[in-house]
């Protein structure tokens, strides 16, 4: 699942569709329009490769979401951090804060994910 | 499309040195900035574009013709055998005596076999243009299809996800198109590229250029050229793009081509691709840039106009004696029934037609004859379906009021048939001549009010045909003009006139005379022999000149003899008298010689004067 792939652009249109399913093709259509200058068909190829690709699904002509917007970018952060950190938590977040400072809230934050997930 | 193609072929040859020249001179001079390298390409394009071009004595180019579709031997001119022009004296002693060989063909031959091979050079190498047009359509209908989910960035400037190498497409609504993955950073070293690129109208000029190729794509050299067009086209830009740079923007530049060249996975045709051409020798130019000194701008204005003179202008046509062929047309069939003679000297189709003779001034019919006439009664004539004409089966003039066609003369033992046509408009005239099958057809006029028939005769060895037309009619006027038609191979008759203005001339000066008051004795002198002929009393009235051929008939065969009755004219009489007048027996002669179009024709003269029959005789 986290194979998936998304263009520059395809994101955008993802994006576009995460908030505002459940949403009408035909609404699509003139959303892109306006913001893509896409026409009628180019809309429908474009979210047939999302359909495909095992983020949406059109039911009769309302396009609705199969993977929710979080779940599909953790899936991505999760994978990235496999590859490159090797799976090491601490090493990413190292690499992420490197030379920069966390707020107080942000340190909070993230005092309480730690302690909630280890309970889990 | 053969010719077209053969003149395309020379105009190549000449281009293809220029294209040498400026390889050479691209080599020599690597400093000099590279648009000055689009612009000979430019002088390039021109050289290829212009079909005509200035004639100068500055001229390098060895000619301006060099594969000519003609050749000349012996101050002759033969069309349709092929030679190459070069100041080569090996070309011309060995190649081109081999061309004149292996290209002869015989007047019968429908086609040279020249027209043969260029006809089919041509039709080959259209195909090979049409591929090439074809290919750079389907490539750009291909990359319209892939950038059909791009999304606007700027005016004119377009991200798309599928796009991995920047590149420029359209000739009217040109965009930009870049991968969606680029930084900002990148994205604005290439816009500056890009836009480089749009300023010189490069989409214009490389389009141009492919479509040059097409058109030359079989002569190597201009592959060479295209392809290294390109790439100047290129290094242009980047000269262009890198010129307001600082040396740091210049690093940061190169990384991006780079990068952009490292992805190509298109292969495009036809539209500018930013990593396209070689991206090493671009990173070299954009961080060695320096602008140029202004010598170097002079020295540069020199050259591309030096070449200009010497390689646009062409070294001037030898003057050959351009004679003027007729080529024997084809004959079709009687179903079809149009023949002509095409005289390439004029290039038009010349319709058959006498002259009637110079002095006839008492004709009795005036038929204006205006070019309109003369080509509407022809069509009219050749019009009626060949059957109706066949089927006539009396040969005389029965009611020129109500026959439109009419047979008048024919030789069953040789299957030969010659009609005339009364048309509405016009009566008696029209001629068609069918010898075997073999139909020609001739605007003349075959008649006169007195009704005499065309006589004819047919020469089976020289393929002759002779025929005497009766139409100079008047008082004291009965004269015939005498036609020999040879046949060709190809069945097509050509006429060669023996006019009744043609031997009273010649007679003129060949019959004179003197007059004795006394004995009253006029005595005819052969003015050839010295001899006198003939003498007749005249009794009365004074004698002031006499004329000769008025009253003449032919007689055909083997040997053609003229048989004129002169006659004399009294003082205070317009109307010669022939009265007591002996018929002069004249042998006609004739052979041929080369008319003044290097033509073959039957020169006409009257020979000797083998008979005189006096009255009573």
């Amino acid at each position: 699942m986290a194979e998936i792939q998304l263009g520059v652009i395809e994101a955008r249109y993802a994006d576009m569709i995460w908030e505002h399913e459940p949403v009408t093709s035909s609404e699509l259509v003139k959303m892109t329009a306006v913001e893509f200058n896409w026409k009628r068909t180019t809309a429908h190829n474009v979210l047939r490769r999302l359909i495909d690709k095992g983020l949406f699904q059109n039911d009769n002509g309302l396009v609705t979401a199969v993977i929710s917007r979080d779940e599909f970018y953790s899936m991505h952060s999760k994978k990235y951090v496999e590859d490159t950190f090797a799976g090491s938590l601490p090493a990413f977040v190292a690499a992420f804060m490197q030379g920069s400072k966390i707020t107080a809230d942000e340190a909070e934050a993230i005092r309480r994910m730690i302690d909630k997930a280890e309970e889990s | 499309m053969g010719d077209i193609f053969l003149k395309l072929l020379n105009m190549s040859i000449n281009a293809g040195w220029l294209i040498l020249a400026v390889l050479c001179i691209r080599l020599i001079f690597k400093k000099i900035p590279k648009w000055v390298n689009c612009l000979l390409w430019g002088v390039v394009a021109i050289r290829l574009i212009c079909p005509f071009s200035i004639e100068s004595r500055f001229s390098i180019l060895p000619s301006t013709e060099p594969i000519r579709s003609s050749t000349v031997v012996e101050g002759e001119v033969h069309h349709y055998i092929p030679s190459i022009d070069s100041h080569l004296t090996i070309v011309e002693n060995t190649i081109n005596p081999m061309l004149t060989e292996s290209f002869a063909y015989s007047e019968s031959d429908s086609a040279a076999p020249l027209q043969v091979v260029t006809y089919a050079a041509g039709f080959v190498w259209c195909c090979g243009m049409l591929l090439l047009i074809i290919c750079a359509v389907v490539s750009a209908i291909r990359l319209h299809m892939l950038v059909r989910e791009a999304v606007r960035v700027k005016d004119g400037i377009y991200i798309c996800d599928a796009v991995k190498s920047p590149f420029i497409l359209g000739i009217i609504r040109t965009r930009v198109y870049l991968p969606s993955t680029l930084g900002e950073k990148e994205m604005n070293y290439i816009v500056a590229h890009e836009s480089a690129h749009l300023k010189r109208k490069d989409h214009w000029w490389k389009a141009l250029g492919y479509l040059l190729l097409c058109i030359y794509w079989f002569h190597p050299l201009c592959w060479a050229a295209y392809a290294l067009f390109c790439k100047d086209i290129e290094l242009a830009c980047d000269e262009k793009a890198a010129k307001d740079m600082t040396f740091d923007e210049k690093k940061e530049y190169s990384k991006v081509l780079l990068s952009c060249a490292r992805q190509r996975s298109l292969i495009m045709v036809c539209p500018l691709a930013f990593g396209e051409v070689g991206v090493k020798e671009r990173v070299k130019s954009v961080l060695n840039y320096k602008k140029p000194a202004l010598w170097i701008m002079i020295a540069a204005a020199a050259v591309v106009g030096i070449l200009a003179i010497c390689f646009l202008t062409d070294p001037g046509r030898e003057t050959e004696e351009e004679t003027p062929l007729s080529f024997p047309a084809v004959t079709e069939d009687p179903d079809n029934q149009s023949t002509e003679n095409i005289d390439v000297e004029s290039g038009s189709i010349e319709n058959q037609s006498m002259e009637n003779g110079g002095e006839s001034t008492e004709q009795m019919d005036d038929r204006q004859v205006s070019e309109d006439d003369r080509i509407d009664v022809m069509s009219r004539f050749m019009d009626i379906p060949w059957d109706e004409i066949e089927a006539i089966q009396n040969v005389g003039y029965y009611d020129y009021r109500f026959d439109k066609i009419i047979c008048i003369g024919e030789i069953p033992e040789y299957d030969i048939r010659v009609y005339g046509y009364n048309d509405e408009d016009v009566s008696g005239r029209g001629v068609a001549i069918d010898i075997a099958g073999d139909v020609n057809y001739f605007d003349w006029y075959y008649i006169s009010p007195r009704l005499i028939m065309p006589k004819l005769y047919w020469d089976e060895e020289e393929r002759q045909l002779q025929m005497t037309i009766h139409i100079h009619t008047g008082t004291g006027f009965d004269a015939e003009d005498l036609v020999i038609l040879q046949q060709y191979d190809t069945g097509t008759l050509g006429p060669h006139y023996f006019t009744y203005g043609d031997y009273s001339e010649i007679l003129s000066e060949r019959i004179g005379y003197s007059f004795d008051d006394g004995s009253r004795e006029l005595t005819l002198t052969d003015t050839v022999t010295g001899r006198d002929v003939a003498s007749v009393t005249i009794p009365e009235g004074e004698i002031i000149g006499i004329e000769c051929g008025g009253i003449s008939y032919f007689e055909l065969g083997e040997s053609i003899k003229l048989f004129v009755t002169p006659g004399f004219f009294r003082e205070g009489s317009a109307i010669p008298d022939y009265t007591g007048m002996p018929v002069l027996e004249f042998e006609v002669e004739y052979e041929w010689v080369i008319n003044q179009y290097g033509g073959d024709d039957l020169s006409f003269g009257l020979g000797d004067l083998v008979g005189i029959r006096q009255d009573g005789e």
